[in-house]
């Protein structure tokens, strides 16, 4: 058996993705033979190799189908991946698709490879697989019914991975369908095993490292909790020896927390920072630093001098505020005031940590009233702009997902949805809350956030400043 | 060598048409009257290609009734419902935008489901089974 993971593009990054690195520490720890690669950037590179001129038109091509692209150009990535792959003569191949943008390209090198390879067996898995919201698995299932792949993997494939490898005809939870279970634990685990990736490739070595799955706040808007149920969360010791162990055999200083917040466990999250403050003191030219989703706390939590052990080893929080205006923030389940926030910002700002403030525009009970509360916080509060606020990301207005609790309580919020999968075209059964009226807050609140010397940049924007700083 | 299948349904009103299936460079079915429901062929084929398809057998005067506000009640035609290339069908959406009949008449129907005589052609023009599958996909983008 002979087990090749990689990444599909396209995820738009310097750095190397984790997957097929983590599933590789697990699989080699079950005694299966694996190569873990990142064709993700390996992509890019080719493309930026061969079609210079027109990288992004090309990128969009890989991403979705596209009137004005060219078959044969998407044919020599797809020849280009298959002989990546095929290098390593596998029995089994595992795809990752991280977002829904690698479901074009995957779909055809799946059928590339059964048509040259059919006796190699193909499992894909990842949130890619399972559209952008996580719900539905036509994708999957399509690909199934047509035979292009053998196994999808829905959540956590840590596990299943090598159990499907390693045997036939499983009925696992996960496997080839929806319902699955979390792992026992994330500690103690195998780590990740980068050692054949194409280092030379990446212009930020920054790596990917996973805390926590799940999530401590169950705000209303958010399905994360429906995906994973329980929160489960490492150890500071065995985030640290993870940490330490990936410096000294990759020379990575800066890593990027996968979870939903870095935060959730508080006691744990605080030994991982005094245990690399200490190692910062103790190794000033080999420093370790990171990057993650980060949730603002009540100030009775967060003392003066948990801010300044954060300081010495973080460079980015990404916050989901989501709302300047309390009790909006509190019909979330945000769980945190303005005061609260001003505590947090002043902290940062003391202590030089950069934050990137998400928004969310036009929540359920949002109205006029909040709209100009919302631009008044911008110059209110105008001397946080530039630091520690990055930048402010304000999304794309609300949209309600199913699984969350703005969807089961759509009739007694008085919401009126248009689509049962992702709904952004919701609106107020008064009318007074409509996309349209939304962008329009949208647009005012931007305005008035750059008047008052904020930078306002998308998610994805944000992320790639943040790598730019990363490195 | 690429893998060629065609699902066919038949409907039966007044018996039913005949089709026959060639490429410029050789015949793959000879003309056949498909009976009443869902017919599979499956041909291996070289690309480039057309794949043209002869349908006989329909009387246009009589073999459709319609309703007064022009509702077909009964007609006797043939709909290509699926057709897969090296095993993988293609796209749902687009299958209805790539089949051309030519009528006996010389008129132009684009469309999966073929109501007159005439010759269907499958525009298979290209290196590979890949390419035609991207390339068909296209005509959604």
């Amino acid at each position: 058996m002979k087990l090749v993971i990689t990444s599909i593009p396209w995820t738009d990054t310097e750095s190397p993705l984790l997957a097929p690195a983590l599933l590789k520490g697990q699989c080699v720890a079950k005694g299966i033979d694996t190569t873990a690669i990142d064709l993700n950037q390996e992509v890019i590179h080719f493309v930026k190799n061969n079609f210079s001129t027109r990288y992004n038109e090309i990128q969009s091509a890989v991403i979705q189908n596209h009137r004005d692209s060219n078959p044969n150009e998407i044919r020599s990535i797809i020849e280009f991946m298959a002989k990546r792959l095929s290098e390593y003569n596998p029995t089994h191949i595992a795809l990752s698709l991280l977002t829904y943008g690698s479901q074009y390209i995957c779909e055809w090198l799946c059928f590339y490879y059964k048509l040259h390879y059919p006796n190699v067996k193909i499992i894909i898995g990842g949130p890619g697989v399972f559209n952008t919201f996580g719900i539905e698995h036509g994708y999957a299932d399509r690909l199934l019914e047509q035979k292009q792949i053998d196994y999808f993997v829905k959540g956590d494939g840590d596990e299943l991975l090598s159990q499907i490898v390693s045997q036939e005809n499983i009925d696992l939870p996960g496997v080839n369908r929806i319902d699955w279970q979390q792992p026992k634990t994330l500690n103690d685990q195998p780590y990740p095993m980068y050692d054949e990736y194409k280092w030379e490739l990446y212009g930020n070595p920054s790596l990917g490292i996973v805390g926590s799955r799940g999530c401590v706040r169950k705000c209303s808007f958010c399905d994360v909790h429906e995906h994973w149920k329980k929160f489960q969360w490492r150890t500071g010791e065995d985030l640290f020896a993870e940490l330490i162990y990936q410096n000294k055999n990759t020379g990575v200083r800066r890593f990027k927390f996968q979870d939903s917040l870095i935060n959730g466990n508080q006691n744990e999250f605080m030994k991982l920072m005094r245990l690399l403050s200490d190692h910062n003191l103790k190794n000033p030219d080999n420093t370790i630093q990171w990057s993650s989703f980060f949730i603002f706390r009540p100030k009775k939590q967060m003392h003066d001098d948990d801010w300044r052990l954060i300081s010495h080893s973080a460079v980015w929080l990404t916050v989901g505020v989501e709302s300047l205006v309390d009790h909006v923030r509190m019909h979330m389940r945000k769980k945190f005031t303005n005061d609260d926030l001003d505590y947090c910002l002043s902290k940062c700002q003391q202590y030089g940590i950069s934050v990137v403030m998400m928004l969310i525009v036009g929540y359920v009970t949002d109205s006029e009233d909040t709209h100009q509360e919302t631009m008044q916080w911008f110059e209110k509060n105008k001397q946080y702009a530039n630091n520690p606020i990055q930048h402010i990301s304000f999304g794309g207005g609300l949209g309600i997902l199913p699984g969350t609790e703005l969807y089961r309580r759509q009739e007694e919020l008085g919401i009126i949805l248009n689509d049962v999968n992702f709904d952004n075209h919701w609106q107020s059964k008064d009318g007074k809350n409509t996309h349209k009226v939304r962008m329009r807050w949208m647009k005012e609140q931007r305005e008035a956030a750059v008047k008052a010397g904020f930078n306002e940049q998308s998610l994805i924007g944000s992320h790639l400043l943040m790598e730019m700083k990363m490195k | 060598m690429t893998a060629l299948s065609l699902t066919l349904y038949s409907n039966n009103f007044n018996g039913s048409m005949s089709a026959s299936f060639f490429t410029a460079q050789k015949m793959l079915q000879k003309t056949t009257v498909l009976k009443h429901g869902d017919h599979i062929f499956d041909f291996d084929i070289d690309l480039p290609c057309t794949l043209n398809v002869l349908v006989n057998g329909k009387d246009n005067s009589k073999d459709t009734v319609v309703d007064d506000k022009g509702n077909i009640l009964e007609d006797k035609f043939i709909r290509i419902d699926k057709i897969c290339l090296d095993n993988k069908p293609l796209n749902d959406n687009a299958l209805p935008k790539f089949c051309k009949l030519v009528t006996n008449d010389s008129k132009t129907i684009v469309s999966n489901y073929i109501g007159f005589n005439g010759m269907v052609s499958l525009d298979l023009n290209y290196s590979d089974s890949l390419v035609a599958h991207i390339s068909i996909q296209k005509l959604l983008g």
